[in-house]
Parts: structure tokens; sequence; C-alpha cells
């Protein structure tokens, strides 16, 4: 299916970012971020505002690096040479409207280069895949969110590119349909490609695959199997801030926190007088033994909470949520 | 070598995909019909009432007799005058020579109000930025251009074949209206299409070469090139003095006004438009298509698709 590529250099990792970062006005979107991805699925994984697709952005070309540099396969995604190399699915759903699946394909197969006589049968055999063959006369005016969304993955496998990245390509799309993409990815797989894919369909992602980039404030904060993005991220101490009322008995209370066998240890931040910093690995344990500890001595709280967000949370909300 | 082969891909890829799909029906095409059809309107109405003529016109000067009126006079002059024969030839030549003057400046009248001022300082820059904003400009606006750059061809071959895929629509429409208005006006106005089609196709393809580049590199592109039609166009076009070299519609008029001379025709006094010969005008019509072509493919290369969700 598709045209190979023959731009691509001998023996170069499909993806290799190094110290990579990229501001949006006055927003860090990457900071610094090293990264490399071998043949295989790779899912890319983080909140809102993690940096997900200003990374697939970057590794797609559509955007450039402010430092750092990013090479696919041994090019630059940035220049026309390296585009032969990526298909990308974005997370944006802006299309020609009164264009037909159809005619959309063939209008982008015609821009990429695929010989007017080939564009038949290429548009036969990937609309099959991507299962939009019945409804390809289709306004995408008229497209549900689903098939405009498999439109899109039509479209980055055109070319049928060493290097897919897919932005939410779960998005709107019907159980069945998704099944067959899970399918049609791990078929990719199998045919040695490296793909790149950023979802929060996790129960998707899991039978996709365990390889997981974690990505947080636009920094790597794990990357391999999910089983040691799990230990490592749920192992990471994080800091509890205490705040009482009477800052006489701060010392006291610091002592006492102390001999807590979960607390790593505490400490009084500089002109803070009613503030104690607590550094544990279980907090909702300390939690607990902080609120008995109010009671049993008789002083107020003002203010208990995790002073930065938890690993242990987004792990919650990326796997449970 | 291969950059070249992937640039004449490019360029014809997007010819075959944009080149018959120019966007009709949005707001500033519709204007530009309008102003067509008000223009156009006009001039049928000055060519019923057979003005486009020195006739209504009072020589400098004079109070209260117009051309027309004077050279009834000198035929009038003739006649009383009749018993002295030298004196009475003279003036039947000047009158007949007068007449003749009148039937034939028709095309001065007609370049002048209709194609200096109302066409080249107005109606042409509608025209073609109705199509040239459009064509990179709708793509921006419609957040559609990753579509374009997700292609393994060069930026600049995307630039270069969106625009040549506009030109024949702005070609078209600024030639087509020209002919209208030139139909409208009758002999004169044909005789001046005749004359003039060059330098408007050429000052259209300038002003596709302003505004494509607007479109493609300036958010809100349409508003800064009506800013730019009316204010650099129009109103410093029409400016006495130097300022108005900075319009293209001058280089079109230096064309015009050599065309006009070679014909014995002195088209405006003092305008400045005989300055630059017609090669000259040309070079600089040429240079600023040119200068605009090189600027857009430098900055389109180095637009970053942000804030396209």
């Amino acid at each position: 299916m598709g045209v190979s590529s023959d731009s691509a250099k001998p023996d170069a990792v499909p993806l290799w970012c190094r110290k990579v970062s990229k501001w949006h006005g006055n927003f860090l979107g990457l900071n610094d971020l090293s990264l490399e991805l071998r043949p295989g699925i790779t899912a890319l994984l983080g909140s809102n505002g993690s940096g997900k697709s200003t990374l697939m952005n970057l590794i797609s070309g559509q955007l450039f690096p402010d430092t750092g540099s990013i090479q696919v396969f041994g090019i630059d995604p940035w220049t026309w040479q390296g585009k032969k190399l990526v298909g990308y699915s974005p997370d944006l759903d802006y299309f020609y409207p009164s264009w037909s699946i159809k005619d959309f394909l063939a209008r982008m197969a015609c821009l990429a280069g695929v010989e007017s006589k080939r564009v038949p049968s290429l548009l036969n055999e990937i609309l099959l895949v991507v299962g939009l063959s019945s409804v390809q006369t289709t306004l995408l005016r008229r497209c549900s969110l689903g098939m405009r969304q498999r439109a899109k993955i039509a479209h980055a496998i055109l070319m049928d590119p060493p290097l897919l990245i897919l932005d939410e390509p779960f998005r709107g799309i019907d159980p069945v349909g998704r099944r067959d993409l899970v399918q049609l990815l791990l078929q990719f797989q199998a045919l040695g490609k490296t793909i790149l894919v950023s979802s929060h369909e996790l129960e998707e992602i899991e039978k996709l695959t365990d390889q997981v980039v974690m990505l947080r404030s636009g920094r790597v904060v794990s990357a391999g199997p999910v089983s040691r993005a799990r230990d490592r991220l749920l192992n990471k101490p994080v800091e509890i801030a205490l705040e009482i009322q009477a800052n006489e008995r701060i010392r006291f209370l610091a002592q006492s926190v102390l001999s807590h066998p979960e607390v790593l240890g505490v400490r009084l931040p500089e002109g803070e007088k009613h503030v104690l910093m607590v550094l544990t690995r279980k907090p909702e344990l300390v939690f607990s033994h902080l609120v008995m500890m109010s009671i049993e001595n008789n002083f107020l709280i003002r203010r208990l909470e995790v002073v930065d967000e938890a690993p242990a949370e987004v792990m919650e909300s990326l796997f449970e949520g | 070598m291969e950059f070249l082969k992937s640039f004449i891909h490019g360029v014809k890829s997007q010819l075959a995909v944009h080149l018959f799909r120019a966007r009709v029906g949005h707001g500033l095409f519709w204007v530009s019909v309008g102003f067509l059809l008000l223009v156009a309107g006009v001039v049928v109405s000055v060519n019923l009432k057979n003005q486009w003529n020195y006739k209504t016109l009072k020589p400098r000067g004079q109070v209260g007799l117009n051309f027309k009126n004077s050279i009834e006079m000198i035929e009038v002059g003739s006649l009383v005058l009749g018993h002295n024969a030298g004196v009475s030839a003279v003036c039947s030549a000047v009158a007949s020579a007068g007449s003749g003057l009148l039937i034939q400046s028709g095309l001065p009248v007609f370049t002048k109000n209709v194609v200096f001022s109302v066409l080249l300082g107005f109606l042409l820059p509608l025209w073609c930025l109705t199509f040239a904003v459009e064509g990179l400009g709708a793509e921006r606006e419609g957040k559609t251009l990753f579509w374009l750059f997700s292609k393994p061809v060069p930026r600049s071959s995307i630039y270069v074949g969106k625009f040549l895929a506009i030109l024949p629509w702005v070609l078209i429409w600024s030639l087509g209206g020209f002919f209208v208005l030139a139909v409208c006006a009758g002999d004169c106005g044909l005789f001046a299409f005749k004359l003039f089609w060059q330098p408007i196709a050429l000052a259209s393809v300038t002003y596709a070469s302003v505004f494509f580049f607007m479109g493609a590199c300036l958010p809100r592109a349409s508003l800064i090139a009506l800013a730019y039609a009316f204010v650099v166009e129009t109103l410093l076009g029409s400016m006495p003095g130097s300022l108005k070299q900075l319009s293209v519609a001058f280089y079109a008029r230096c064309i015009m006004f050599q065309k006009s001379a070679d014909l014995g025709v002195v088209l405006e006094q003092g305008g400045g438009y005989g300055d630059f010969s017609e090669t000259m005008a040309i070079c600089f019509m040429m240079g600023i298509a040119l200068l605009f072509l090189v600027a857009g493919i430098f900055f389109f290369g180095k637009i970053e698709l942000r804030g396209q969700r």
C-alpha cells in the first residue's frame, strides 16, 4: 500500500529529539526535551498543556524548535524531504467543507506526489482500510466527527510513511471503529513502522502498547514500559504544606511529624512562620496522621495540601480516570 | 536537482488542484461586482448623452463658452466675414480642425476620467485583491494550511503554485471588467481597451503579487489590502508631486501616457507621467511584482502552524 520513502538515511533512528525547547509566547510548551523512539507503537501521555501536541507538531515539521534539534530517520522534519517520512493525523478539525471525502483524499494524494493514474486504486485501498468506502462521496461538512477522524487517518497513511504521528486518533470513533483502528495500527507495527499515538482513551492505548512516554510541563517524566512509569511515579516523594494558627508550636509539631515512619523529612520555609513542609511517599497516610495530631494536641490547621501536582494524581487521572 | 524536480512537481500539483477552484461568492467578490455595475452604469449614461469628448469642456482661461460653442462661434465668424476670403478661409480651417479634434477627443476624455482615475485608482486594486488575498489568505483563515504544509514539496512551490493558480482569475476579472467598461463607453472605450490592455494586465499581475503576499503572510489580510488599496493607490496615487510614485497605478499610467503620446495625444499635463519611459515603468512594475513574490516565498517558508486548533 502507498508509496515507500527513499529519503530516509539507512540505519538512522526513527525519531531523535535532543534538548528541544519550544515557546508559545510566554508559555514554555516543551522544556529541554530529549527523546528517542524505536520501531513499534509508543503512547504519548500527559494532561492538557503537558506538551503532547507541541511535540507532535514539531516531529511532523509544523513547528520549528527554538532550541535543540529533531531528526526523523536522520532528516530534519521541517524540510520537505522530512515530510516524506512522517504521516501526521493532527488533533485539528478544519477541512475543505465543500469537498467530498474522496475528492479531499484524491487532491491530497495529488499534492503529495502520487501519480494521477495510481490515485484511484490507492484511494480504493485506503478508503477500505479506514472504513470509509461506503461514504466516500459525502461532503466533509456533512461528515460526523468519527468520519472526519478516519479521513485524517487515511490522509496520514496516504504516502505509506515509515513514521506515523497520531494525535488523539480515537476521539469521536465508535467502539467498532476503535477496534478496527487498533488492529490497523498493530498491522502497521508488524510491518516495522514507528507509531507515536497520543490519547486519553487509555483502554485502547493499553491494547496497543506497553511503551509509554509521559510528559508533564513540557518534560519527559517517564519513558519505557507502563509498569516502570507507574512504579517510578508512585514512588516519587511529594511535599505537603501544613499551616497552623500558632507559630510557637511549629517546632514541636515538626518533631512529632518526623516520628511517623512514612515521613522522609521536614523543613520550615523562610519567611513563613506558621508553615511546615513535610516530605513523604505516602501523602494519604501522613494526612490522617496530621489530622489526628491536631485533635490530640489541640491546634488549629489552617491549610493542609500537596504543594505540587503529585505524580500519583497524574497517574490516577491518566490510568484510572 | 532533486529540489528543482520537487519544486516543479509542487507547482504543477498546486495548479492541478487549485487552478479552476477560485472561491467566488464571498463578500469582496460581490463588492467588486457591485462597483463594476455601478461604474458601468455611469459610463453607459455618459455614452447615451454622447459626452465622451471635449464638447462640454471649456478651454483654459475661458469663461462662458465651451469647446463646442467656441467652434460654432468660429464657424459663424467665417460666414460673417465671408467678404474677406482670406480670413473666412482661416476661420473655416480652424473650425474644421476643431470639429475633427472634438470627434477624436473621446480617447483622452475616457482615459482620464475612467481609466486613470476610477479604474486604476480604485477598481483594479479592488478586483485584484478579491482573488489574490483569497489565494492563501482563505487557507490561513480557514486553518487548512496544514493540509498543504504536510506535503513533501518545498514551501516555495506551494506559494508559487497557488499564485499561478489565482493569476488567470485576476487577469480575467481585471481585463474582463475593463472590457465591460470599454464596451459601455462605445468606440472610444474599445479604442482605449486595445491601446491599454497591456499596462492594465501588467498592473493586475503586480497588484496580484502584492495582495497575494498580504494574504499569505499577514493576519487580517483583507482589511490590510483594502487599506493599502485606498491609501496608497487611491489617495497617494492621485496626489501631485512625486509621492504618487509609491503607487503601482503611477507606473501603469506612465505606460499609458507613452502609448497615447505615440499617437499624438497628451493625456495629462504636468502629472509627471512623462518622466518615466515605457520600458522603465514596465521594469518598475515587474520589479515590484518580483520583490513581493520573493518576500512572500521567504516569509511563507517560515510560517509555523500555531493556534491551529
